[in-house]
């Protein structure tokens, strides 16, 4: 009898720990992959800082004018559609980004309300979002997020 | 002496497998737990190194093509040595998605990228693959 509970106590232990060690294992390494989704996206506005669109001209320029026009929304929409000066800068922005969806949000209060225009790679829906803002006109920020 | 006494442990030997079992199955699991643990404890420092080294490639903001160039190596690559020997990884870095690892990474890290360039600045992927010595 003795020998039993002494089997069933060791036993239990040793799943226990297989199962604890099991999780341990598979875990994510969330919290050091969220400070590199923080890099990437501070450099990534970094980078797109010394970008020059497909006519040649500064890519953040480009937009500073577009989002001070009274369409600014519809100028953004056309300066990254297909076929737009800025379509090759957004398309090296999405296949560089480890996110299954990367957005650039413009948002402004130029215009009285805060309005906002975003450029989605995907539709898919966000459970985690990590971003990285800069101000490009008095009125206008630029959003960029990786959407998990 | 007794009908069919075989002696002290061989009386018991139900008992003696049971107790035996038990005990190399806790030990087992001892010796797996310990494996993995520093198995992911190694899994996450070559994760730290490889965002350190990326953090020192990315540094300046801008780069050239010469940055990662190997020979004669630059000062960002041996800034990057640095890393790479304090946490005991290997790395290899270029220019460009489609790439492939020469080695089996254990990480691959991607950041978009401003390249100096004879034509100007042009924007590019820098891959840094990263593995365990």
């Amino acid at each position: 009898m003795d020998a039993l509970i002494f089997m069933l106590i060791a036993s239990g232990a040793g799943t226990l720990l297989f199962f604890v060690s099991g999780l341990y294992s598979t875990s994510t390494n969330n919290q050091i992959m969220t400070i590199y989704n923080y890099e990437y996206a501070g450099n990534a506005l970094i980078a797109l800082h010394y970008a020059k669109d497909s006519n040649g001209k500064w890519f953040w320029n480009e937009l500073k004018n577009r989002a001070i026009m009274l369409d600014w929304d519809a100028q953004l929409n056309d300066y990254f559609a297909t076929g737009g000066p800025g379509e090759p800068v957004w398309n090296t922005l999405v296949a560089s980004s480890p996110a299954p969806k990367t957005s650039l949000c413009f948002k402004t209060t130029a215009f009285g309300g805060a309005d906002e225009f975003c450029k989605d790679s995907s539709a898919l829906g966000c459970s985690t979002v990590y971003s990285s803002s800069v101000k490009i006109t008095a009125y206008t920020t630029v959003l960029f997020k990786l959407c998990y | 002496m007794r009908k069919g006494f075989i002696g002290p442990i061989g009386d018991d030997l139900p008992s003696v497998i049971a107790l035996l079992l038990a005990l190399g199955m806790f030990f087992t699991a001892v010796i797996y737990s310990f494996n993995m643990y520093n198995q992911k404890l190694s899994d996450m420092e070559t994760l730290k190194g490889s965002i350190e080294i990326g953090r020192v490639l990315m540094d300046r903001g801008y780069m050239l093509d010469s940055d990662i160039a190997t020979s004669p190596k630059s000062k960002v690559l041996i800034t990057s040595d640095y890393v790479k020997n304090s946490y005991g990884l290997e790395y290899e870095v270029f220019f460009g998605k489609g790439n492939k690892c020469t080695e089996q990474p254990s990480f691959r890290f991607q950041y978009l990228v401003s390249v100096f360039r004879d034509t100007g600045p042009q924007l590019d992927i820098l891959v840094l693959c990263t593995w365990r010595k």
